[in-house]
């Protein structure tokens, strides 16, 4: 028997009885396309988890000092501390800052014009720490290195602290009172990349904060620097060095999980996970195409009879079921990585993802298939080979 | 040199173990020679069909030897076995055994399979064999539109499809009504006038009188008459 010819009764006997070559194939078919959408969907999300997080705060580092140090006013950043963290190789923006300590009260009306109702959070930033912290306006502009290193008395509104006072256009000359402190009113803040408080305080100049409201920051004293991408663990060692190496040892640097490994790990967290699912799924198919193909060899017994009479010998059988079994399942691999492909396709352009997948998997599939039809035709072409000419001789 | 028998049966018993023990088949020796028309007859159990299965190969016996061709096949392994019985021997079963899903030509030519024929050597002999049936304008049928008849006559074609020595049918009009019995066994007759060496077995004494040759079983024993 030839390889055509076995190939040609293999095709056959797939052919002739397609509902049981479907069934057949159908778990196959599910678990590759599992497996396939698995590996596909993995891949999809761990590129949107880089995503959301490269841009939010894996560029970020921040150096603080002790709180006790703080609150004395001790070990602070050096004058020119700033400066010095925005030289950094890799540092895009650099800024100081601190939440004051106690909300203040907060008025568009002069002290003698009554009772203060509202309260609001105070922020002193350095104009570094504005553009560090991505700062945008909706009205007016951001004050300037000039008015930092004068003290001057101005105020950035969070949109929040804006609407409560009712503003929500800066004009010349517009005054608040903080602490019942006249402030000029500077701009309003719409939004920020990073330092959200923002939005529910009033930001004023750190140097004007540092001489009004002389009382220690509450928490939060600190240099924070936004960095090229890749660039947080260089910088990080040099932060604290260069805010002021007399106290480098007293400060706390921070830097942002590397997104790599929480990408990876939560890729891992779901991709062992899933692959268990599609590995189960695919035991699931092999036994389903070993018990058909059982019951297969059964409901055969007197065509293997015929073919065994005809001159067959029990390797030829023993093949045939045994490529029958395997091309299934190498049908179903095929089918199921192209159900499993287009599956990801699917869900990625209804999230909006862009979809990642390794081009192995249009092969990893239908091998797959055909490595589970092999293995699940093992057992059903030993029992087919055992089937004597004999069973010919029964009348079915 | 003569030529050796067809078949030869040499003090052959089949014993099946019980319980209880059953001899199917006593110290039987026969021969075949080429070109008989042989009947084998029987009531139901009587051993014929141990007989068939004996000389199709397709068993083996407790004791004595079947000879097929000259060769004797008591030590011949699976294999071996196999190969004779391809070369050599022709089957027709009663429920004839066809693919329902497959023609006329295509059935005859799965005999031509395994014995190593080329695609075109099978088709070109299996649209002969069709033809030679009376089967010829019917080759391209599918087996499961076919009378009984035309089914029988189908797996005659097969079973000479490799120009076997002898071909062995087992109640070849078992399943068939007379008018259909009536034209397989004029093919069968045919093919024996034609030279083919044909060995009937059936329980029907009106098929049995065909035979130039008549062996009857009973009880396991192998009597001619």
């Amino acid at each position: 028997m030839t390889f055509r010819d076995l190939f040609g009764e293999v095709v056959a006997g797939i052919v002739q009885r397609p509902a049981r070559a479907i069934l057949t194939a159908l778990g196959t078919v599910l678990g590759v396309a599992v497996l396939i959408s698995v590996l596909g969907l993995t891949t999809s999300a761990s590129a949107q988890i880089g995503k959301r997080f490269d841009p939010a705060v894996a560029n970020e580092v921040s150096v603080t000092s002790d709180t006790d140090h703080i609150r004395a006013w001790s070990y602070t950043f050096r004058p020119d501390a700033e400066e010095r963290v925005a030289a950094l190789r890799g540092v895009v923006h650099a800024g100081i800052g601190w939440m004051v300590e106690g909300a203040k009260s907060l008025s568009n009306l002069p002290p003698s014009g009554g009772p203060r109702a509202n309260f609001s959070p105070v922020m002193a930033a350095t104009p570094g720490l504005l553009r560090e912290a991505g700062v945008s306006l909706s009205a007016g502009a951001a004050y300037s290195t000039w008015a930092e290193d004068h003290q001057q008395r101005l105020v950035l509104l969070g949109p929040q602290v804006a609407r409560v006072l009712g503003i929500s256009r800066v004009v010349p000359g517009m005054t608040v009172w903080v602490a019942d402190e006249p402030f000029l009113v500077q701009g309003i803040i719409a939004n920020t990349e990073r330092h959200a408080e923002m939005l529910t305080a009033v930001v004023i100049p750190a140097s004007t904060a540092r001489a009004l409201f002389h009382a220690p920051p509450s928490t939060g004293y600190s240099l924070w620097a936004v960095v090229d991408p890749g660039a947080s663990g260089v910088v990080a060692a040099q932060l604290a060095n260069a805010a002021n190496p007399d106290h480098a040892s007293s400060y706390q640097v921070r830097t942002p999980p590397d997104p790599r490994s929480v990408r990876n790990q939560v890729s891992q967290d779901l991709n062992s996970l899933l692959l268990l699912l599609a590995g189960v799924s695919l035991v699931v198919g092999m036994i389903g195409i070993a018990n058909t193909t059982i019951v297969s060899v059964v409901e055969r017994t007197g065509e293997i009879g015929l073919r065994r009479a005809l001159g067959a010998r029990p390797r030829h059988i023993q093949a045939q079921f045994l490529a029958e079994a395997t091309l299934l399942g190498l049908l179903g691999g095929l089918v199921g990585s192209s159900i499993g492909v287009v599956s990801v396709v699917v869900v990625c352009l209804a999230k909006q993802w862009t979809t990642v997948m390794d081009d192995r998997v249009a092969i990893l599939g239908p091998l797959l298939g055909l490595l589970v039809g092999g293995i699940a035709g093992l057992y059903p072409a030993w029992r087919a080979s055992r089937v004597e000419p004999l069973e010919a001789l029964r009348p079915t | 040199m003569e030529k050796p028998p067809v078949l030869m049966f040499d003090e052959v018993t089949r014993l099946f173990a019980g319980p209880p023990e059953v001899t199917a088949l006593r110290d039987c020796s026969v021969s075949i020679h080429a070109g008989d028309l042989v009947t084998v007859c029987g009531p139901s159990g009587s051993g014929k069909s141990t007989w068939l299965s004996l000389a199709g190969l397709m068993d083996r016996p407790t004791s004595g030897k079947v000879t097929v061709n000259g060769v004797d096949t008591t030590d011949l392994g699976e294999d071996d076995r196999t190969a004779v019985r391809g070369q050599w021997i022709g089957l027709v079963f009663q429920s004839f055994h066809l693919m329902p899903r497959r023609t006329v030509r295509e059935n005859i030519e799965l005999a031509g399979v395994y014995r190593g024929m080329r695609p075109g050597e099978r088709r070109r002999r299996a649209l002969e064999l069709a033809d030679r049936v009376g089967l010829g304008p019917r080759a391209s049928s599918l087996a499961n539109t076919l009378s009984g008849g035309e089914m029988q006559r189908t797996a005659i074609a097969r079973a000479l499809m490799g120009a076997p020595l002898v071909i062995l049918c087992d109640e070849p009009t078992g399943n068939l009504d007379s008018a259909n019995g009536h034209q397989v066994m004029t093919v069968l007759a045919d093919l024996n006038t034609a030279g083919t060496t044909v060995v009937i077995i059936t329980h029907d004494p009106r098929i049995a009188a065909a035979g130039r040759r008549r062996l009857s079983v009973l009880d396991g024993v192998l009597t001619e008459q």
